[in-house]
């Protein structure tokens, strides 16, 4: 962590800036992949569209800087009204998803989260006011009054640091308490959990809301980082990416969605630079990755430190 | 307590419970038995809400449970335990009571205390344990726990709900000699205390618990007494001797 | 209203909707009987389509090209059930999520090495490139049509294949109830490898149909994966009925809804407004569609018996 946070001033002095805007997307993709982990790690929920809420954030940032610049209408590139309006529409959205979906188990249930996104996709796509297909680029990044200039790389970086802190923190937090108990015990026996009086449905449904407002919020984030928004945030594809991430780091382990964010750029970074067919490499590796690792990275490196253990008292 | 009036159950063009009707009395422990395939698990099923009747009435204390959802049965007094262990088992022994009192301290839109510091959930948690002897093995995973130790768990996560009424699904089920007596002894313990509607195959302990008797035969009841009457019934015997040529 | 459109829209959707049954009904059996969530079941529809293109190449011939598709779809998918599937079956959604998830990253680079980034066009024979005459001088292209009949055949034969045959009931059996068959003694991975294997036949043939109607490119099998998943669900896992029924509503929507709505739209709100809103609210049909019916019928409107 403290090497995150060091990762601006070292990449000044070597005078390679690219590594702030990709560590910068590294701490983005973390909050995003926290916020899955929430129901995904913790609450054995496969939601397969958690990308619509990276890009209900996305366009919250770009449809109002957009208005702000073009109609002049200046509170609309307000950044504190972008993180709110992105978080309550992300919550509302994710009931809404979340209220259908959550009836349903199973294949059904990734099918049905699936799907939504891809609806919300394909609204993306075929609202021309806002970029259509093409996106959106953004002129200005949200604004914050005096308190910070988001047009400054390593304070936009920092911005995204301390978000991930607070919501690692949070999610620490929630996941001990009684309602993370409650989350945890339901992916691990749901129908003892309805037994001994629980009403399972409606407090997977309240989880699946805050996972979405927390992603919204990473939306909001990526939006200023890439100055661009496009359907492609929110392709479901990127759904993918983020269940990969978490999976990567190590499911329902609390720095697990970190490690995979991380890797999960880094690898593409190194393999996209040893060839452009880098994903003819990466496909196969998840394939190996799902029949032979388990618990992910985080879990190779628990497995290790047993393993140092044992040698170092024998 | 609880009437049961005129069950019905049936799966596919299979009949499971055919119009079944008793009545268990408050604080006695009710024990139901019969072959296997009589339809026990079912019944017990139907009363706990998993399944749901087909026709027929379940009145808990006088309330009408018939169509309601498990958790609110839960939430009237109705508690179960299941014939194939069925705890959290990657949790220790004490967090699974705990999320069991957790279940009925009011809601748990708890966002922020850490739950495994409550005293609220964790002392009643322990006293549970306590009472069905497993105290010293409160912080173990549940997963590392003997299959004996897996049933007083289970009894103990079903106690944490404070119910009215048990329903125990074949508690001594796989145990050994030992640890059916102490099975035997816990349950003895509850006696009076709460009442108890108990599945259970073993005779001994069936007739050494058991205040009234319901004999289930191919989802009938042929009869509802007290542990002598039951004895003597040659229905009964009939019912157990010629399992195989009795053909419903 | 416009009734030639009207007629020719719903053949567009009936045209669709077989598309989406082909590939549906393999992928509801493979969901149904082996619990398997196959995402890269697209790629095989994608393969179809680049076979196709590859046979028809080299045969210069359109129909000898389909005759080598079809089972080198089918030995395709009988391969990749081998090789990779086959020891998904017991494992976590999740994880089969993510290693078919990892298939279609691979296949569709491996696509683009092999034929190139850019996309394909299969030349139609003659006696396929012109229209036929419905009633009443309405001319439709002959080749949309030839997809229409051949997907009829192709449910009524399944039809047939399912209900009539020893295979057939144990498909059958299979998707009601897994532990059934397993008990009755059936070499169970034969039969899980023939569903995959004739699942793959039938996502290759929809693709090698698309191919001449739509560009051969990579990722074409992705979208309509997300659809064919809208019509599983409709239909309820592991029913071909359900399928069949699913797909055709899904396809009669989707067309018709794109077509009409501007015009529908038109006349509540000004035209301005119906011409931008429109293809929003046309994309949002069908799945609005799915959530309504998952709202009544969780399990979908063919649920299998003994679930």
């Amino acid at each position: 962590m403290a090497g995150l946070a060091a990762v601006p001033i070292i990449a000044d002095s070597i005078d390679e800036p690219f590594y702030t805007v990709l560590f910068s997307r590294m701490l983005i993709l973390s909050i995003g992949a926290i916020s899955l982990n929430l129901i995904l790690g913790f609450g054995g929920m496969v939601s397969f569209g958690h990308a619509v809420y990276l890009g209900i954030g996305s366009y919250v940032v770009g449809i109002g800087t957009l208005h702000a610049i073009e109609d002049g209408v200046s509170w609309m590139a307000n950044g504190f009204i972008h993180m709110g309006i992105a978080v309550a529409v992300s919550a509302l959205t994710a009931l809404i998803i979340g209220a259908i979906s959550l009836r349903t188990r199973g294949v059904y249930f990734i099918m049905i989260t699936l799907a939504f996104a891809q609806m919300f996709y394909f609204i993306a796509v075929g609202n021309d006011n806002y970029g259509g297909d093409d996106g959106l680029s953004l002129y200005t990044r949200s604004e914050f009054y005096e308190l910070l200039d988001l047009s400054n790389d390593n304070t936009l970086y920092y911005l995204n640091f301390i978000f991930l802190i607070v919501f690692l923190y949070f999610s620490h937090r929630l996941i001990n308490s009684r309602f993370g108990m409650l989350i945890r015990g339901a992916k691990s026996n749901e129908k003892r959990m309805e037994s001994i009086g629980f009403p399972v449905y409606r407090y997977r449904l309240v989880a699946f809301v805050i996972a979405g407002a927390i992603c919204g919020i990473a939306g909001v984030l990526s939006a200023n980082q890439t100055d661009f928004v496009s359907p492609a945030v929110m392709h479901w594809t990127r759904s993918g990416d983020l269940i990969i991430m978490v999976v990567l780091g190590g499911m329902g382990s609390l720095f697990g969605p970190v490690i995979g964010a991380v890797a999960f750029l880094f690898l593409e970074e190194f393999l996209s630079g040893i060839t452009e067919y880098w994903q003819i490499f990466f496909g196969p590796m998840l394939v190996l990755i799902v029949i032979f690792g388990q618990g992910g990275i985080d879990g190779i490196l628990v497995r290790l430190d047993k393993w140092w253990q044992i040698k170092k008292s024998a | 307590m609880l009437i049961v009036d005129s069950l019905v159950k049936s799966f596919g063009g299979l009949l499971a419970i055919d119009d079944l009707s008793f009545q268990v009395k408050k604080g006695v422990i009710h024990a139901v038995i019969g072959p296997n395939g009589a339809g026990k698990t079912t019944l017990i099923n139907q009363l706990s809400g998993e399944i749901k009747l087909d026709s027929g009435n379940v009145l808990f204390d006088g309330i009408n449970i018939s169509g309601m959802d498990v958790h609110l049965r839960s939430a009237l007094g109705l508690a179960r335990s299941f014939q194939i262990t069925n705890i959290f088992l990657d949790l220790t022994a004490h967090d699974n009571v705990a999320l069991a009192v957790q279940a009925h301290a009011g809601h748990s839109f708890k966002f922020w205390k850490d739950a495994s510091k409550d005293h609220e959930l964790r002392q009643p948690a322990l006293e549970y344990l306590q009472q069905v002897g497993l105290e010293n093995r409160a912080e173990v995973v549940a997963g590392q726990l003997s299959h004996g130790e897996h049933r007083q768990l289970e009894i103990a996560m079903a106690l944490a709900t404070r119910p009215k009424l048990l329903l125990l699904d074949e508690p001594m089920a796989g145990m050994g000699p030992k640890e059916s007596i102490a099975m035997v002894e816990i349950l003895q313990e509850l006696k009076g205390k709460l009442t108890i509607l108990l599945i259970e195959h073993d005779m001994d302990v069936v007739f050494t618990l058991a205040d009234k008797i319901t004999v289930l035969v191919n989802g009938r009841g042929i009869t509802t007494d007290s542990p002598e009457a039951i004895r003597k019934n040659p229905e009964v015997k009939a019912a157990y001797l010629g399992e195989e040529n009795t053909d419903a | 209203m416009n009734w030639i459109l009207l007629l020719e829209q719903t053949l567009n959707g009936l045209q669709l909707g077989i598309l989406l049954f082909l590939l549906a009904a393999g992928l509801t059996l493979i969901f149904g009987i082996m619990d398997l969530i196959n995402l890269a079941h697209g790629s095989l529809y994608m393969m179809g389509a680049y076979f196709a293109a590859t046979f028809t190449n080299w045969t210069e011939s359109f129909f000898l090209g389909v005759l080598l598709t079809l089972p080198a779809c089918m030995l395709f998918g009988i391969l990749l059930e081998i090789i990779a599937l086959r020891t998904l079956y017991t494992r976590s959604h999740l994880d089969q999520v993510l290693a078919t998830f990892g298939l279609i990253l691979f296949f569709n680079e491996f696509v683009r090495l092999l034929w190139g980034p850019i996309g394909l066009d299969i030349p139609l024979p003659d006696i396929l490139n012109g229209s036929v005459e419905l009633i009443f001088g309405i001319r439709y292209p002959a080749f949309r049509m030839v997809i229409i009949a051949t997907g009829i055949i192709v449910a009524l034969l399944l039809y047939l294949l399912v209900s009539r045959t020893k295979i057939g009931m144990l498909i059958r059996a299979g998707a009601s109830n897994r532990q059934m068959v397993s008990a009755l003694g059936v070499n169970i991975n034969l039969l899980y490898t023939i569903v995959f294997g004739l699942g793959a036949a039938l996502a290759g043939l929809a693709g090698l149909m698309a191919a001449p109607i739509m560009t051969v490119e990579i990722g074409m099998g992705e979208g309509i994966l997300i659809l064919t998943f809208v019509v599983i669900v409709i239909g309820g896992v592991g029913s071909i009925r359900g399928a069949f029924v699913a797909a055709l509503l899904v396809g009669f929507i989707d067309t018709v809804g794109r077509s009409f709505l501007p015009d529908i739209l038109g006349l509540f709100v000004s035209n301005d407004v119906a011409d931008t809103a429109a293809p929003a609210i046309s994309s949002m049909l069908t799945y609005v569609l799915m959530a309504l019916i998952l709202a009544i019928r969780p399990q979908g409107l063919f649920p299998p018996k003994g679930v």
